[in-house]
């Protein structure tokens, strides 16, 4: 089967196809399409251009063609034309029509091509003086009349020169061309006469009764080809003006090359635009179907790329490695100074505990008001009577602590309460374990009124059942011991029945516990809590030391008010052995930091006052400090 | 699943709380039931404190059997040591025998203590700095009080007592610095209560989902 | 050697050890360094070690053990199953919550934790409300209640002084801590009103002055321990050297 290959989309189909499969194109050309007339038109060579009668003939086939009955009604081309100078008519298109090289324009080549309108047959020729009276009639139209009729010889018309208007040479040169045959009219369309006859009597149905009457007066006359006259030598083709290039129609323009390449776009399928190319189609890209376009899944990598990828795992990989830190030096210049601290405060520290001095003054009850509240406090226990204790310091602080709970415990002892030792910290049992043995009478022959509970958990969970039941909290001793059918703690059955509630604890938030979940239950019940607390809780639990009411009635802070209270109570201790040292420590922490503060200030203040020429570039200096 | 288990915890902490605090208020109709719940709290807190434990064993444990030889293995080794001889130690010989004293005293009471007296030189190196990275009017108060009651907390030496300081420092401590205390005191019961308040109401779970 | 003259070496040995133990922890203000560092592990060990045995003999052996013990030698069966009603649910409670320690089996352990966090929580609002707010609003309402006034004039004058200065500080100090804003014009930076605002800088001032006094506490608590240290190195020193 033979195919033919499309001539918009390039793919090959069947011959018998008429459409292209692919881009529904029509595959045969046009011309097989075409009426006989467009087709006739187009195969048509051109023709010698008609003489001057014709002209008239021309002039008044263009006023049959477009209806023109009177002068009036003629445009201005057309009224120009119907007079054209002789020369312009009778001059052949030689030059263009005999050089091959030389591009002729087509229309021009149709006007000298057209043939001698056929005579239209009797029917359609009007009657004379049937329509339009005579003298009415312009003169070549009346010729036109007069020219139908073969036994009238066609006149030329006198040649009209142009008045100041200097004849173009082609149009000369046309002039000078002898014509001895009559230029023959071409008519615009041709019909088959039995086809002219089929539409004139027929048809109102027929398509071509609604062409008008000049169209319908054309005959299927064939107009005879007539040979190209041969060019005379001598004659030299003539370039065109540049006006009559741009007066050149449209379609005559031989064709360029599009602006685009247009053989890759599709061709429209449906709509009002089928068969063009480069046009938006109709059809939504949407219902075309097409395959999709495959993408190939191999990246495409470039040699940077690829270095730039290694680069960036090597950094990856180092994330994961942990860098060696750069040797630190020991002694940075903090730690000069931190050493110098260290020294400064312990030599002389040291140099008083060597020298055992005792020289500084114990302070004056009145500057610690606390004292003498809680030392009232401790007098008021009667013998046997149970006190609890509450060991809740922290082994550090045993150095400050110790020597106010050891002058407490000492107290109680000579006064024989009944000590109930408990902790809610898990060093505390071993802690309370250790003021006990202070209170030995003798190695071996531990104090006889005192019983070590243990460790109570919870925080204040185990206060607050303590407050509630202490027999349910506490109920033996780590040695396994029931205390409570002991004589002194049978009549304990909550915390209040303790005569005294004694707290020891370096923590201040531990003294907020056992404040808030025992002084409201103690305070009901009319007994005192006694706090002995280190120096960094007091200003915590001073507030609870005061009001009308106050939640604390007794406060022993820090080493000032423990040895005060070991002084007060004659019970010796190791505090005063401390107090010494205590005191040049403390006055040696209040000079360094006074004047490394002042210091430190002054040299801010010098740095911030040096011109900056060492400033690096685009460093910016440090933000003031903002005041709140 | 884990929206409903979510929920049940929260129910469940509500509850308790709920009772726990409805115990405070009407003591005669719910005080048993407090003092019940709050007991199995207390030894559930000693559970916490064994699960503390537990999982500081498991942590240096862990170290141990990494392949890498490092400082941080000998670390764990000490501590997984010694704690091990302290339980043997103390549970034979019990809590508070004379064995369990000596190793609190011996172990536990000079290295703590001597962590405070670093503390110490530390305190003094950072409040003499203060004044040189922060120069504001607060920094200047907070320094000028920390002197006052460090020369007025005790006589000096060779000097004795010094009327003027000792009474500013007693001053300092049972004016301004009651007052400030008090004002932080009640800022402290106040969000206490509003984080007990939101714990009870479900808004905030801090023992998880 | 028994274990009587075992106890009579304690005191030097132990003398000894604390000794060198101090020496390691006093090493720090040179640096960090390995001496420290082992003696901080030790600490760790000895603290735990006698934190476990401690929870152990105070809870399990005294409140669980010890009493079914005591009751099933009793001979009451009635009685052991009360204690048993009585333990067993905490014991069982105590046991789910040991899930705890395994990363998978943690999520088992979290009722167990809600309700230790809810009845926590309750027991520290009550504390709060009854043990600290209540009655220090109370002090800060009546710092100026005339029957606590002294008689004398002279005093009189200070004590009202000082009154005035106790009650404007607890407030300024309250309101330092309030935090809310006016409405504010969009992209101007929040303030709260002049008032609250000049009041909170008061209040930073007696805050100020509230933690001077709560830091010169710390150096010297701090300060005693470096005293109770140097003194415990010479009476070693004294004691096996001189």
């Amino acid at each position: 089967m033979a195919e033919i290959l499309c001539p918009e989309c390039g793919k090959s189909n069947t011959d018998e196809l008429e459409t292209c499969r692919f881009c529904q194109a029509p595959l045969k050309p046009i011309d097989d399409a075409l009426p006989d007339w467009l087709g006739d038109l187009q195969h048509s060579e051109p023709e010698q251009p008609t003489e001057t009668s014709s002209t008239g003939e021309v002039g008044g086939l263009e006023a049959d063609l477009f209806g023109v009955t009177s002068d009036s009604d003629l445009p201005d081309w057309l009224r120009q034309s119907a007079t054209p100078p002789k020369s312009e008519i009778h001059a052949p298109p030689a030059p263009a029509s005999t050089d091959p090289t030389e591009e002729t324009p087509d229309w021009l080549a149709a006007l000298s091509s057209l043939p001698e309108p056929k005579a239209l047959p009797p029917s359609k020729v009007p009657a004379q003086g049937s329509a339009v009276p005579a003298e009415k009639l312009p003169d070549w139209l009346a010729n036109l009349g007069e020219a139908q009729n073969p036994d009238i010889p066609l006149e030329e018309p006198p040649p009209v020169p142009f008045d100041g208007v200097e004849t173009p040479d082609w149009l000369t040169s046309l002039d000078n061309v002898p014509t001895d045959k009559p230029v023959e009219v071409v008519p615009a369309f041709t019909f088959n006469e039995e086809e002219d006859a089929e539409l004139l009597v027929g048809g109102e149905d027929q398509p071509l009764s609604t062409l008008p009457d000049w169209a319908s007066q054309i005959t299927s006359e064939q107009t005879e080809v007539l040979p190209p006259e041969p060019i005379e030598p001598g004659l030299v083709p003539e370039e065109l003006p540049g006006w009559l290039i741009a007066m050149r129609p449209v379609e005559s323009v031989a064709p360029t090359a599009p602006l685009e390449d247009l053989s890759g776009t599709d061709v429209v399928s449906a709509g009002p635009l089928i068969g063009l190319r480069g046009v938006l189609s109709a059809e939504p890209d949407a219902l075309k179907s097409r395959k999709p376009v495959s993408y190939s899944l191999k990246l495409h990598v470039t040699d940077d790329q690829r270095s730039r990828l290694v680069l960036m795992e090597e950094l990856l990989a180092s994330e994961l490695t942990p860098k060696p830190l750069p040797a630190q030096p020991v002694l940075t210049p903090q730690n000069i100074f931190r050493l110098g601290i260290a020294l400064a405060l312990f030599l002389p520290v040291l140099f008083m505990m060597i020298r055992q001095s005792l020289s500084v003054p114990l302070p004056s009850m009145e500057t610690l008001p606390g004292v003498q509240d809680f030392y009232n406090e401790l007098v008021d226990v009667a013998p046997e009577t149970p006190v609890l204790l509450a060991i809740d310091y922290e082994a550090g602080f045993t150095g400050e602590m110790e020597v106010g709970a050891r002058a407490v415990v000492e107290q109680l002892a000579r006064q024989q309460a009944y000590l109930v030792l408990m902790s809610t910290n898990t060093t505390g049992p071993a802690l309370a374990e250790r003021l006990l043995t202070e209170i030995a009478i003798a190695p071996g022959k531990p104090y006889p009124n005192a019983v070590n509970l243990g460790y109570l958990p919870g925080g204040a969970l185990g206060l607050a059942e303590l407050v509630l039941s202490p027999r349910q909290s506490l109920p033996y001793t780590l040695n396994a011991i029931d205390p409570w059918v002991l004589p002194s703690l049978t009549s304990i059955n909550t915390l209040s029945d303790f005569s005294l509630v004694i707290v020891m604890t370096n923590d201040a938030e531990t003294a907020r516990a056992w404040i808030e979940q025992t002084s409201p239950a103690l305070q009901a019940n009319g007994v005192s809590l006694l706090l002995v607390t280190s120096s960094q809780a007091e200003p915590l639990v001073i507030p609870y030391t005061s009001g009308a009411l106050p939640q604390v009635q007794g406060l022993l802070a820090g080493l000032p008010g423990s040895v005060l209270l070991e002084h007060r109570t004659g019970v010796a201790s190791n505090g005063s052995g401390m107090w010494d040292a205590f005191s040049l420590s403390l006055t040696i922490s209040a000079l360094m930091i006074l004047i490394g503060s002042v210091s430190g200030v002054v040299i801010t203040a010098l740095k911030e006052g040096k011109p900056e020429t060492k400033k690096q570039p685009g460093r910016k200096s440090e933000p003031k400090q903002e005041q709140s | 699943m884990k929206k409903a288990l979510s929920i049940g915890n929260a129910l469940i902490a509500i509850a308790a709380g709920v009772l726990v605090l409805l115990g405070y208020l009407l003591p005669e109709l719910l005080g048993t039931l407090r003092t019940l719940l709050v007991q199995w709290a207390v030894i559930l807190a000693a559970f916490a404190l064994l699960l503390g434990i537990i999982n500081l064993v498991m942590v240096h444990g862990k170290r141990l059997t990494t392949p890498k030889a490092s400082l941080n293995k000998l670390y764990s080794a000490v501590l997984l040591l010694s704690l091990i001889l302290t339980i043997l130690l103390v549970g034979i010989a019990t809590p508070t025998s004379f064995w369990s004293v000596w190793l609190v005293s011996t172990f536990q009471v000079p290295v703590e203590a001597s962590l405070l007296a670093v503390l110490a030189v530390v305190l003094v190196y950072s409040a003499s700095r203060l004044l040189s990275r922060r120069l504001h009017w607060t920094s200047l108060l907070f320094l000028g009080t920390v002197v006052l009651v460090l020369l007025g907390m005790a006589p000096l030496l060779f000097i004795g007592e010094v009327p003027i300081l000792s009474s500013l420092r007693q001053w300092l401590a049972s004016v301004p610095a009651l007052a400030g205390a008090r004002g932080l005191l009640l800022g402290v019961a106040l969000g206490a209560i509003a984080t007990g308040l939101r714990i009870l109401m479900g808004v905030d779970r801090p023992y998880g989902d | 050697m028994n274990l009587e003259q075992l106890s009579q070496w304690a005191d030097p040995i132990g003398a000894v050890i604390g000794f060198v133990l101090t020496l390691m922890v006093l090493s720090y203000v040179i640096g960090d360094n390995f001496l420290f560092r082992i003696a901080i592990h030790i600490f760790i060990g000895v603290a735990s070690g006698y934190a476990a045995v401690i929870i152990f003999y105070n809870i399990f052996w005294n409140q669980v053990i010890l009493p079914l013990l005591l009751v099933f030698l009793q001979g009451a069966p009635s009685g052991l199953l009360v204690s048993l009603a009585h333990i067993l649910p905490v014991l069982l409670l105590g046991g789910w919550m040991l899930t705890k320690a395994s990363p998978r089996l943690a999520r088992l352990g979290t009722p167990v934790l809600a309700f230790l966090v809810g009845v926590g929580a309750a027991t520290v609002i009550g504390g709060a409300l009854f043990g600290t707010l209540i009655p220090q609003v109370a002090a800060t309402a009546g710092v100026l209640d005339l029957d606590a006034a002294p008689d004398d004039t002279g005093k009189l004058v200070g004590w009202f002084i000082s009154s005035i200065f106790i009650l404007v500080g607890t407030v300024t100090t309250l309101s330092y801590f309030q935090f809310g804003v006016r409405p504010h014009i969009e992209g101007a930076i929040p303030t709260r009103h002049p008032f609250f605002e000049s009041m909170a800088t008061i209040g930073q001032g007696f805050i100020a002055i509230t933690l001077g006094v709560f830091f010169a506490g710390v150096l010297a608590a701090a300060l005693v321990a470096l005293v109770d240290r140097a003194r415990f190195l010479w009476q070693v020193i004294q004691s096996i050297f001189l």
